[in-house]
């Protein structure tokens, strides 16, 4: 049969033609499908592309999945034979990577023998030797491997890259099918390709047998590691966590305590028996792993020595990866197997040995260039001639054509296939399927379909993984890792703390730059006294003019010079940040707010009106801001938390202002107490309450006491309360908040008891100093020390898990040692 | 003739915020060698430890595996040990083998001693490739030269060429830089050693320990030269002699090893030996200060 589109029977490119053969008649391997789907023509195909794409990106769990990837529509049909040739020597180099990786974190008898030479080992940073006594307990190195291959010319498949640390790429398979089968269930139907589901179902069941090695006693914690969790938690691996039914975190959310590794959970720690990982071996224990990084969990390499975790793949499985091996592959394949590879693999060059890099330097146009790590370079003849063994160089394949659909047209495109195993019955599984690279315009990742397989798709298992792409599992337990709830409290912080101090500084700059005789000079005074006494403006005395004139800049600076600590640069970067590392739990719009704050900032430099302008901006987007956390958020665990973070940090800003008072009338002037309640937002509830002149016991009332007021301190300290005891009736532990909800009681106790009228000596003329008794002073540092107290034992018990008097049921302290 | 010695490492830290957690990984304790016997050795630390285990390294060495779960602003960890030690022989550096066959056999290891001296022979993260080294090496290293001869005469090189400064350099100073000063301490003398052989394809190891310094007056009343290096940990290097084994140099008081030198262990360089390495949550800007004590007691009493 002639194809009947227009395509090329000779690729310009000189690659094989996966499509069509040499005489112009398609291959028959790729008859069905095109039979099935472009018996109309190629309008079909073109409008189930654009289908494909949609579904793909509405799909797509995070933002980084969005960004522009064609999925393409015409999967890469592999024949049945080539494919049982091909899985044949793809399960050859996933035990011989396992026997090397087993060999170099071992005897090293690849060196001593000579196969190897060791340069290309010792001296790797891939190469770990702490991991030498932390060696997987069964001493399987390589339980997930993936292959990438392209068919050069010839008709042959030679092996490109190994993947071993993390190879990914399992999760967009299954997608992609998923999406096909949906988009074209006809064509499908009839093609009938090798099903890939049960290979997943076998990583399952892999997953859960390593738990059961390592503890067979109870349920088993298996978590999904990532390193992108801050931004973009990729496609692969929100779709493992979803239907692996595990939970994707970040190296912070766990810790190592005794000889095991635990998820810091808000209610306690919990014994983590498998790390699925996608960090790289470096990464994960800045304690043995990497002196140079914090990232990672310290400790862990210690927990794989005792035997307590598995990790999947274990640690190590980077020196796989480094493309040298590749230049003494075969003689290490006939040191394992006396045998030659089934799979050819890309001729690769390792150029400290002298004929080697001879031949590297005459042809470096020409080859890829790898430095020792793996790193893809470009260097010159001199770099390698200065240190050769830095270098190991890999001829190019000259891919073979595979055909995409392009502006409603097919043509053919270099691909590269992705290949999966994994470890299964001591030796490998080959997955159906995989991953197909086209680099065209837009990149596409197609679907690799095995035809010629009678096997239907079973439904069953097809089924269970869709609803599990398409469900997010009903929350049952109280779960909620300690790193999100110690985000989300610091959100909630820092983002009270932003509002009160734009604010502030909108007073203060607005009543400075009102002209000299309108602004009574002890409001900015007093304000500038708070400022002083929350440690943002040196302590002097604000009533004299030069001292407020010289106090403009450094304004300007708190508002808006990244070099200033605590100011609002500080503050919108970092709720940026944190709005980030919590993408996922908040909406889009909340997001895109955070983002917007810090470019609001003006030049430090800029006149009074530019920042005037840009504050009310601020302010108005600060109160958007809380508009929708109150509104659009569900109010979950760590909705909670931020709530949490909120309050504590509102009733810790009331104090601060109110210490303004006893701090003016030690320096001999009465504190402007309406500028005090403007900036606390309750100028107004104050008239409606009083219609008089503010007096020191009515504004303490109205800012401590009024809970009915819901910028009173005691209201905040009630919703704290309110917030808590939430928590811990549904943390289903007794007394799992007990200290925390102690305190505010106690705190709720203080202010219930505090007789107003006492705190200061009311004056007749409103030009006389208040004098303001000791105890207002004792009483506001009691009431700042009781929040922290609250603070701090959230922060060790929730976050950090270290304060020794209470952990969760699981850690049993004694048992340590 | 042996010696024996008490040593007693402290060290604390102060730090600006309170450390609610912190991991540690101690390299403290020493290990036996054919000169060292180990009699006792100890860690302690305060705030006391959740955890704290013994674990032997890749490189052999013995590494303690520390955590602190109390909240604290000071930490403290004291080691003491009592160790014997035999005065080492080592072969006339002259008749050790020409420095090229150490290097091809070091190329082409055979042996999984071999293999093991090859692992010394590459770069290190704190001890890359250093042009600078290789050239500062290259006039000891005349043609055929024996291998601890030329060790040797590198040794005796730095110790004149290099002035003693702990003002000079860091934990983080690179060889380089350190060979352009001509400045440093042991750690940084023993790197530039070491990367000086490693440069010709010569395996040498880092290795920590202390030295036993004599007070300045007393080195005055004997007219001896005061050892310097004392008040803390030491740090010399090794080179690798084939059919003998390891021979440590020590380029910062120009000697062999011998009766007032006591090993700890040994690696690629300073970052497998590190004495405390530690992760911390919380901590802000901290402080560290060191006091080690080296005293010979006397045998009969330890043993008791």
């Amino acid at each position: 049969m002639t194809f009947p589109f227009s395509y090329p029977a000779v690729c310009p490119t000189g690659g094989y033609n996966e499509l069509v053969a040499p005489d112009g008649e398609i291959r028959p391997h790729w008859r069905v499908f095109f039979d099935a789907a472009g018996q109309n023509g190629l309008e079909r195909l073109a409008a189930c592309a654009d289908q494909v794409d949609r579904l793909m990106s509405a799909d797509a769990m995070t933002a980084a999945a969005r960004q522009k990837k064609a999925h393409g529509v015409i999967p890469f049909i592999l024949p049945a034979d080539e494919f049982e040739h091909l899985s044949a020597g793809l399960i050859q180099r996933a035990e011989l990577f396992n026997a090397i990786l087993r060999d170099l974190y071992g005897k090293q008898s690849l060196i001593t023998n000579g196969v190897i030479p060791p340069q290309i080992v010792f001296g790797n940073p891939a190469y770990l030797p702490a991991l030498k006594t932390a060696r997987p307990a069964d001493g399987v190195f390589l339980r997930e491997y993936a292959v990438d291959a392209e068919r050069a010319p010839d008709g042959r498949f030679w092996i490109v890259a190994d993947k071993a640390q993390t190879p990914e790429g399992i999760g967009l398979t299954i997608k992609n099918r998923l999406v096909l089968s949906r988009v074209m269930p006809d064509v499908y139907a009839s093609a009938a390709p090798a099903r890939i589901y049960d290979f997943f179902e076998s990583m399952r069941r892999q997953l859960f047998a390593c738990a059961l090695s390592a503890d067979g006693t109870r349920v088993p914690m298996i978590v999904l590691l990532s390193a992108a969790i801050k931004k973009k938690l990729s496609f692969e691996e929100a779709f493992f966590a979803r239907s692996l039914g595990i939970i994707a975190i970040d190296p912070a959310d766990l810790t190592v305590r005794g000889d095991r590794v635990y998820l810091k959970n808000i209610d306690g720690l919990k014994p983590v028996d498998v790390i699925l990982r996608r960090v790289d071996d470096g990464l994960c224990d800045p304690l043995e792993l990497n002196g140079s990084s914090m990232f990672g969990v310290a400790g862990l390499t210690h927990v794989v020595r005792k035997g307590n975790v598995a990790l999947i793949n274990p640690l190590g499985t980077g020196l796989a990866e480094i493309p040298a091996l590749r230049a003494f592959i075969h003689g290490i394949c006939r040191h394992f197997n006396g045998a030659d590879l089934i799979l050819p693999s890309v001729a690769a060059w390792w150029c400290g040995q002298e004929k080697e890099k001879r031949y590297v330097i005459d042809h470096l146009a020409e080859l890829k260039v790898y430095d020792i790590t793996g790193k893809k370079v470009r260097p010159t003849k001199d770099d390698i001639e200065t240190a050769p063994e830095n270098y190991v160089a890999q001829e190019r394949v000259n891919a073979s054509l595979s055909p995409v659909m392009q502006n409603g047209r097919l043509s053919p495109a270099r691909t590269r296939l992705r290949f999966h195993l994994i470890y299964e019955n001591g030796s490998y599984r080959v997955m159906n399927g995989g991953l197909a690279f086209t680099q065209t315009n837009v990149p596409s990742l197609r679907d690799i379909w095995v035809a010629g397989s009678a096997v239907r798709p079973d439904s069953a298992v097809a089924g269970r993984i869709r609803a599990a792409t398409q469900t997010k599992p009903v929350r049952t337990t109280f779960e909620l890792t300690s790193r999100i709830a110690d985000n989300m409290y610091w959100l909630g912080r820092n983002l009270e703390r932003g509002e009160q101090l734009a604010r502030l500084l909108r007073v203060v700059i607005e009543r400075a730059t009102e002209g000299p005789e309108t602004p009574e000079p002890d409001d900015i005074a007093t304000l500038l006294s708070v400022l002083a006494l929350t440690g943002h403006l040196p302590f002097k005395d604000y009533r004299d003019p030069q001292a407020r004139r010289d106090a403009m800049t450094d304004l300007k600076n708190i508002a808006a010079s990244p070099d200033y600590g605590f100011g609002l640069h500080y503050l919108f970067n970092r709720l940026k940040d944190m709005a980030d590392l919590l993408h996922d739990r908040l909406s889009m719009d909340t997001w895109e707010l955070f983002a917007q704050l810090p470019p609001l900032l003006p030049d430090p430099k800029a006149n009074a009106q530019i920042f005037l302008n840009r504050l009310n901006e601020i302010i108005l987007r600060q109160n958007a801001l809380s508009g929708l956390i109150r509104e659009d958020m569900t109010r979950d665990h760590s909705w909670r938390f931020l709530e949490i973070g909120r309050r504590l940090e509102r009733g810790m800003q009331i104090i601060n202002l109110l210490s303004g008072i006893d701090f003016c009338a030690n320096n001999g002037f009465n504190a402007s107490l309406d500028t005090l309640l403007e900036t606390s937002d309750s100028r107004m509830t104050y008239r409606v309450r009083y219609m008089s002149v503010p007096t020191v016991p009515l504004v303490f009332d109205l800012l401590v006491c009024d809970d009915g007021n819901p910028r009173a301190l005691i209201y905040q300290v009630m919703k704290l309360r309110q917030n808590i005891s939430v928590l811990e009736r549904e943390s289903r532990m007794p007394a799992l908040f007990s200290k925390e909800l102690a305190v505010l009681e106690s705190v709720i106790a203080d202010i219930k008891a505090i007789d107003v009228m006492n705190l200061a000596q009311q004056t007749r003329d409103l030009t006389e100093t208040v004098a303001v008794n000791p105890a207002f002073n004792t009483l506001l540092n009691n009431l700042r020390s009781k929040l922290q107290e609250f603070s701090d034992s959230l922060t060790l018990s929730c976050f950090v898990h270290a304060d020794s008097t209470r952990q969760g049921p699981a850690y049993n302290k004694g048992k340590i040692k | 003739m042996t010696v024996t010695y008490r040593v007693r490492h402290k060290t604390v830290y102060g730090y600006g915020i309170p450390v609610t957690l912190s991991h540690h990984l101690a390299r403290l304790k020493p290990r036996e060698t054919p000169y060292q016997r180990v009699l006792s050795a100890d860690i302690s630390m305060t705030p006391e430890p959740s955890c704290q285990t013994d674990e032997t390294d890749a490189f052999g060495n013995t590494a303690t595996f520390l955590i602190a779960e109390t909240p604290h602003r000071e930490m403290t960890i004291v080691s003491e040990f009592t160790a014997e030690i035999t005065p080492p022989v080592y072969p006339d550096p002259e008749q050790t083998p020409a420095w090229e066959r150490v290097a091809a056999m070091t190329a082409h290891p055979d042996t999984p001693e071999l293999t093991a001296a090859a692992e010394m022979a590459a770069p290190s993260r704190f001890i890359p490739l250093s042009a600078a080294a290789k050239a500062y090496a290259a006039p000891s290293l005349s043609p055929n030269r024996p291998v601890l001869a030329a060790a040797e005469e590198i040794m005796r090189r730095i110790y004149r060429d290099f002035t003693y400064d702990p003002s000079a350099t860091s934990i983080a100073t690179p060889v380089d830089e350190t060979i352009a000063m001509k400045r440093g301490v042991c750690q940084d003398f023993a790197h530039v050693a070491i990367a000086c052989l490693r440069a010709w394809g010569l395996p040498a190891r880092y290795v920590s320990g202390y030295i036993r310094t004599r007070r300045a007056a007393e080195a005055e009343r004997k007219g001896e030269i005061e050892m310097i290096g004392g008040d803390a940990s030491h740090a010399w290097f090794s080179v690798f002699v084939p059919s003998f084994g390891w021979v440590d140099l020590d380029p910062t008081n120009n000697m062999y090893i011998g009766s007032e030198h006591l090993t700890v262990g040994w690696g690629r360089d300073f970052d497998d030996m590190s004495p405390v390495k530690g992760i911390m949550t919380g901590g802000g800007r901290h402080t560290v200060s060191v006091d080690v004590g080296v005293r010979t007691v006397s045998p009969a009493k330890e043993r008791r």
